[in-house]
């Protein structure tokens, strides 16, 4: 993780673009996921938040 | 707010730390990206705030080099278009968790709640792929392997980076 990951450039070349490529096919085999109620998770957390802390 | 986010501690990553404690309002303000937190849920019943691990997304812009083929454009782009340059993706910009909590949580699950708040900008938008760029830790990696995540390429800039993607499925 780094800050500056949010400014810079990147770039893709044919190697990593095949691995994008990769990636889309072992998506095709990954077990399905559970679901995760986020928005339920911050209407919960929110609730709990002191009032001056909410938005 | 700035005095929760002062308690948070990450010992292992000192950038994760500050992001949190002196960047992430900033970011928030500008709508450069959105940082949630993953608060201790007792904690907050009895009126206090624990920050026990957050994370923070954004989009990201990746360019695709000349060079790439055709084909691969085509597959990359899902409508068989090979002319474009630029491809956006989601970013998982930082990620971490609270030495005091760290027990609290595991990557697994933080990972988990990130790539669900992207799949509900993914219900609403669209969107093709998850970016994560991190240090070449072995345990980094495999904990992004582990979680669905295909090496992408190191950083191209001399920061000792590498990146990761995920293809996101409905």
């Amino acid at each position: 993780m780094a800050t500056r990951t949010f400014e810079k450039e990147i770039y893709i070349d044919q190697k990593a673009a095949e691995n994008m490529v990769k990636a889309m096919k072992a998506a095709k085999k990954r077990p399905k996921e559970e679901h995760i109620d986020v928005k339920a998770s911050i209407e919960r957390s929110v609730s709990l938040l002191p009032k001056t802390l909410r938005r | 707010m700035r005095e929760v986010l002062s308690l948070f501690f990450c010992t292992k990553n000192s950038d994760v730390e500050t992001f949190l404690r002196d960047k992430a309002i900033t970011f928030e303000k500008a709508s450069r990206a959105r940082t949630y937190l993953i608060l201790d849920e007792e904690a907050l019943t009895d009126g206090k705030i624990a920050i026990i691990a957050y994370f923070t997304v954004s989009m990201k812009s990746l360019n695709l080099r000349e060079g790439i083929s055709k084909n691969v454009r085509k597959h990359l782009d899902g409508l068989g278009n090979k002319q474009g340059s630029t491809f956006v993706v989601y970013l998982i910009g930082q990620l971490g968790k609270n030495d005091t909590y760290s027990s609290e949580i595991d990557g697994k699950e933080l990972i988990a709640r990130a790539i669900a708040t992207i799949k509900e900008a993914y219900e609403v938008v669209g969107g093709r792929y998850i970016l994560v760029e991190c240090e070449p830790v072995p345990g980094l990696k495999k904990l992004y392997e582990d979680n669905g995540f295909t090496f992408l390429q190191e950083s191209l800039e001399n920061d000792s980076l590498i990146q990761f993607i995920r293809f996101i499925d409905p």
